[in-house]
């Protein structure tokens, strides 16, 4: 047995054990110290996987040859194994057949390892047993690789084996491990944390460790890159060391540096990530060049494509991700952004009429064993490359069959496409029974809201209220829809006062509802107690899903409220376009325009985004462009005309009402009732298309439809939410009403705060500023604490017309005053915020300050925030910007969210 | 649940009292009310005739229903009924359809009860209900009126 100590030489550049934890080791093991190389793209095979990122078939090539078929299959038997390994067992077995068909070299050892995992995952342990998988490979495990012999001993240890000898199994990883065997070694130190080490192996924890991670390095041969990441893993996932994401990121710019271009990217993503002092603009751009110079995003075929064309490949991602726009300012949130890992593709405005997905769907639905699933991504490829009309008919055969097969995303898709023909009385009854049969078998609650929509808008005649309430109920009592809540409301959403929405949030963003789970992580990052782990955790799955990263980024953007975050922000929704690709690039277009849209650049950029998402068929970017250029509206249209008949969407079959003859307008409004939100929004559309056409009863009638949704018109609820509106009056949550001394007081309060809220905001129905000053008048003359404080921020924050009212009874600044005098450290806060706010000349000011000064320096964390900005901005005093942060720091360690807006300001202004 | 009380174990020797465990994480409302609503009716099983009630040659039950709570009971005698679509018509030839498909963890029985709830068609008094079952069993189905 050897013990291979060779290895030492290449990883040595630093190498510090440090005391064993529980069940981590803190190990400082940096990359070794080499020049920049190209020692992953040395030699590179089309098969090998871990460097290449497919594309999902977006690209114009459409023969599918078998070194890409390999790669889907690959990919295919992976996602079937993660999602669904019991539900799609034989399928699994079926692709794994298929791929070793095709890949000699994969027909032997590597196969036998994904069928065990497929035994293994389904839970089918007794049949694993019997096929003597396992068996067989423990009979040959002396001509087994060592990672495959040590992963044969695995299963021996977990006792699948079917023999229960863990003692064979230790002394196959022990003998791996003194051979050399990295991952041999990596097994002995799990089992050294654990404390189950083999008494014959005599190594410390620490030694293990050092010889585990040398032999991970290995060679430098084009894998190294492949394995820097997976040390870099090892420092970000936390089970075998403590996490250090510092030395995660220096593994993955070494990777980088050797021509790996997963991790150029993941460096390119860091230093988008880093404060604005900490970021180097050359180093963004180096590791940009190397990601898309060693061809991030793309399949072998396109790397030499990307490689000629260097240069304009690289201006077009640094178009996309903005990085050449001056930056000042800091986050003022904590954020998730710099967990998020998202891919970067490269893709075609336009979409061609077939694809190697396309095809490679079509040949694994033709296996008897294929699932439901596979035919309904069949339709979805089919709508998409053909265009949902043009392919409407294909798609209704292959979704047939994904119904039959059990399927309800796939029955919901057929209904709505049957749905086209609204007046034929057999396919109405056709979409009943889909939809209703989805919710008693399946129990797909979308269902219930597509018969709702189904009986208010889509039928000829609606609304038909009974059957609409009849599941819209049903739809209410599954408790399933998405929760409803805009940005702004979700980044102060009070565990106080909408205990419920949080609640709901949190449950679908674990039940994986991907929207919910973008929504909780904008929650978790509103706190910024949120631990990194919590963080790490919703950030990767929310990179996961499309929908979910769309509806992060677009939140992001809404949320910024500073030049700073909104560049910041904008950043981050470019980041998400490169990763998901055209199905966001309208919505990508409309942040570049609120951005900067004024940028004859940027401008360009827009209309190259809006002109391939109007070819996609997408009626909004249709709308947009004509009135960003204010073309003529015929015209715009007759460029599109094609795109909409063969795939346009609902807007799209809007725009065209008012161009096409009658006969293809009742077919376009067919197409968009089919597929409309029953909202006030697309109804308004319906009707205005008919009136277009001076339709004027059916526009009547869709007004009417309007009327009909619960809730009333959107527009006339103001900017309160539904939640909100069923929240009014219903009592506090337990959180809140366990701190009030009495449901007396506390009652008293909630009345009239509510009153106040009702009655203070200029230009509503309800705005009436005595009532508003008597709800304040009241809440500072109850004689608690809390009415009082809470009266004064909001008596700040009224307009003066209530100011007025207020002051002709009582003299708040006195009140405050008083009890300021006698130390009360948040009356001192609010009186100085008030001199501030109503000060009528200097002494005012400086007053204001002293009483911040008082509570700062007495400990009132956001007093301190309050005193820093009087100090720094010279208010009431002469300007100190270094006090000032110094006061901020301390603010900031108090872990008060305020100081760190403040704190690159005034940084910027000590450094001038 | 539902399979116990279509059974016919439960129709010839009904306890007195059942007690049911729902758990905490299952969540009823995703099937709809028809689950429901069954379960209700099934437990009750007092349907009655209904005064005026006749059957069409088709096998149509026709009858005057009095708003939108009855329910149908369908008995396939000793056959299991797996799925079922009910076909509701007004005499102005407005019609409704629904189907109910046992899910893939119920038991399979020769009864069901299918809730005409949402099914009234704006209050029409005289609806005409047509049921067709799969499998399709050898002999008709016994159709009865049950007030839900």
């Amino acid at each position: 047995m050897i013990l291979r100590y060779g290895l030492a030489a290449l990883f040595c550049a630093a190498l510090f054990p440090a005391p064993l934890a529980a069940e981590r080791l803190t190990l400082s093991f940096l990359p070794p110290d080499l020049p920049p190389g190209d020692i992953c793209n040395r030699d590179r095979e089309r098969f090998e996987e871990t460097e290449i990122q497919i594309d999902d078939g977006a690209s114009q090539r459409v023969l599918l040859d078998d070194p890409h078929r390999v790669q889907l299959l690959s990919r295919e038997i992976r996602n079937w194994q993660r999602t669904d390994p019991e539900g799609a067992f034989d399928f699994i077995l079926a692709l794994i057949d298929r791929k070793a068909e095709l890949e000699p070299d994969y027909g032997g050892t590597p196969a036998v390892f994904d069928r065990i995992d497929t035994y293994r995952l389904a839970g089918r342990l007794d049949a694993l047993a019997e096929t003597g998988l396992i068996q067989s490979l423990t009979d040959q495990i002396d001509m087994l690789d060592w990672s495959d012999a040590v992963r044969v001993a695995r299963y021996h240890l977990n006792g699948l084996g079917g023999t229960d000898d863990p003692d064979f199994a230790r002394r196959i990883i022990v003998d791996r491990a003194y051979m050399g065997s990295a991952i041999a070694l990596e097994e002995i130190l799990r089992m050294q944390l654990r404390g189950e080490a083999p008494e014959y192996w005599t190594l410390s924890a620490e030694e293990t460790a050092k010889l585990a991670f040398g032999g991970i390095v290995g060679q430098l041969d084009r894998g190294i890159c492949h394995r820097a990441e997976r040390i870099a893993q090892a420092y970000l996932d936390g089970d075998l060391l403590t996490p250090d994401p510092t030395l995660a990121f220096a593994w993955r710019k070494f990777a980088a540096d050797q021509g790996g271009a997963q991790a150029a990217w993941r460096v390119v993503e860091h230093l988008l990530n880093a404060a604005p002092s900490q970021q180097n603009r050359a180093d963004l751009a180096h590791y940009l060049q190397l990601a898309v110079g060693n061809g991030i995003v793309v399949r072998p075929d396109l790397i030499e494509v990307i490689a000629d064309s260097g240069a304009e490949t690289e201006e077009q991602l640094r178009r996309i991700l903005g990085v050449d726009r001056a930056r000042a300012g800091l986050e003022t949130r904590v954020s998730a952004e710099p967990f998020m890992e998202l891919d970067v593709r490269l893709f075609d405005a336009g979409i061609a009429d077939d694809s190697e997905m396309l095809q490679f769907l079509h040949e694994i639905a033709g296996l008897p064993e294929a699932p439901a699933q596979v035919y309904t991504r069949l339709a979805r490829e089919i709508l998409l490359r053909k265009g949902r009309w043009t392919g409407r008919d294909e798609a209704i055969v292959v979704l047939r069959q994904a119904a039959d097969g059990g399927d309800p995303e796939a029955i919901l898709l057929l209904a709505e496409l049957l749905l086209v023909e609204r007046r034929s009385p057999s396919v109405v009854a056709e979409v009943e029974a889909l939809l209703s049969g989805a919710v008693t078998q399946h129990g797909y609650a979308p269902a219930m809201e597509a018969l709702e929509a189904l009986y208010r808008c889509k039928l000829p005649g609606a609304p038909y209220l009974d059957d609409a309430e009849y599941w819209a109920e049903a739809a209410r009592t599954a408790d399933v829809a998405a929760v409803m809540v805009s940005a702004n409301d979700l980044a102060r959403l009070d565990r106080r006062y909408e205990p419920e929405v949080i609640a709901r949030l949190q449950s679908h963003a674990l039940a994986g509802a991907a929207r919910s789970a973008a929504l909780w992580l904008q929650f978790l990052q509103s706190d910024v107690r949120t631990p990194e782990t919590v963080l790490r955790h919703w950030a990767d799955q929310v990179a996961r899903s499309n929908i979910a990263l769309e509806t992060f980024a677009l939140q992001q953007f809404d949320l910024a409220l500073t030049p700073r975050a909104r560049a910041s922000a904008a950043e981050f929704v470019a980041r998400a376009y490169l990763d998901i690709g055209p199905a966001i690039a309208l919505e990508y277009a409309i942040t570049l325009l609120e951005d900067r849209g004024r940028d004859p650049g940027t401008a360009s950029l827009i209309g190259e985004l809006l002109e391939g998402a109007s070819l996609r068929g997408e009626g909004a970017a249709i709308r947009l462009m004509q009135r960003l250029t204010s073309a003529d509206p015929v015209e715009v249209f007759a460029t599109y005309a094609e795109a909409v008949g063969k795939r346009g969407d609902f807007l799209a079959q809007m725009i065209a009402a008012s161009h096409v003859d009658d006969a293809t307008f009742e077919l376009y409004m067919d197409r968009a009732i089919s597929m409309m939100s029953c909202t006030t929004k697309d109804i308004t559309e319906v009707a205005e298309a008919y009136l277009s056409r001076d339709m004027g009863a059916e526009a009547l009638r869709w007004m009417r439809i309007g009327q009909s949704l619960p809730g009333g018109h959107t527009l006339a609820k103001l900017r309160i939410s539904d939640a909100q509106i069923a929240a009014f009056g219903i009592g506090l949550s337990a959180a809140v009403s366990s701190k009030q001394p009495t449901y007396e007081v506390a009652r008293g309060h909630g009345d009239l705060q509510r009153a106040f809220y009702a009655t203070s905001v200029p230009g509503s129905d309800r705005f009436d500023p005595t009532a508003a000053a008597r709800a304040l008048v009241l809440l500072i003359g109850d004689g608690t604490d809390d009415g009082t404080l809470w009266a004064a921020k909001h008596y700040r924050q009224a307009v003066t017309a209530v100011r007025d009212q207020v002051d002709a009874v009582l003299s708040l600044r006195g009140l405050l005053a008083e009890r300021a005098d006698t130390g009360d450290l948040e009356a001192q806060a609010q009186l100085g915020l008030l001199l501030r706010d109503t000060a009528e000349g200097p002494d005012d000011l400086a007053a204001s300050t002293q009483w911040l000064r008082l509570a700062a320096r007495a400990g009132h964390a956001e007093a301190m925030v309050d005193y820093a900005v009087a100090v720094g901005f010279g208010i009431g005093r002469d300007p100190d910007s270094r006090w000032a942060l110094t006061w901020l720091e301390r603010a900031d360690a108090m872990q008060t969210r305020r100081a760190r807006d403040f704190i690159p300001v005034f940084a910027a202004m000590a450094d001038q | 649940m539902s399979g116990y009380l279509t059974s016919g174990g439960y129709a010839q020797d009904a306890p007195e009292v059942l007690i049911w465990r729902v758990p905490v994480w299952m969540n009823a409302g995703l099937h709809g009310p028809q689950q429901m609503a069954e379960i209700v009716a099934a437990a009750a099983d007092n349907c009655a005739e209904v005064p005026g009630a006749y059957r069409s040659n088709d096998g149509a039950l026709s009858a005057d229903l009095h708003g939108s709570g009855n329910v149908l009971r369908l008995d396939a005698g000793s056959a299991g009924i797996q799925k079922v679509t009910v076909r509701v018509e007004a005499p102005d030839g407005r019609a409704r359809v629904r189907q109910i498909q046992r899910t893939a963890a119920d038991t399979v029985t020769p009864r069901m009860f299918v809730s005409l709830a949402g099914m009234g068609l704006g209050g029409a008094s005289h609806l005409r209900a047509s049921v067709t079952l799969s499998p399709e069993p050898k002999t008709a189905p016994e159709v009865s009126l049950c007030q839900g």
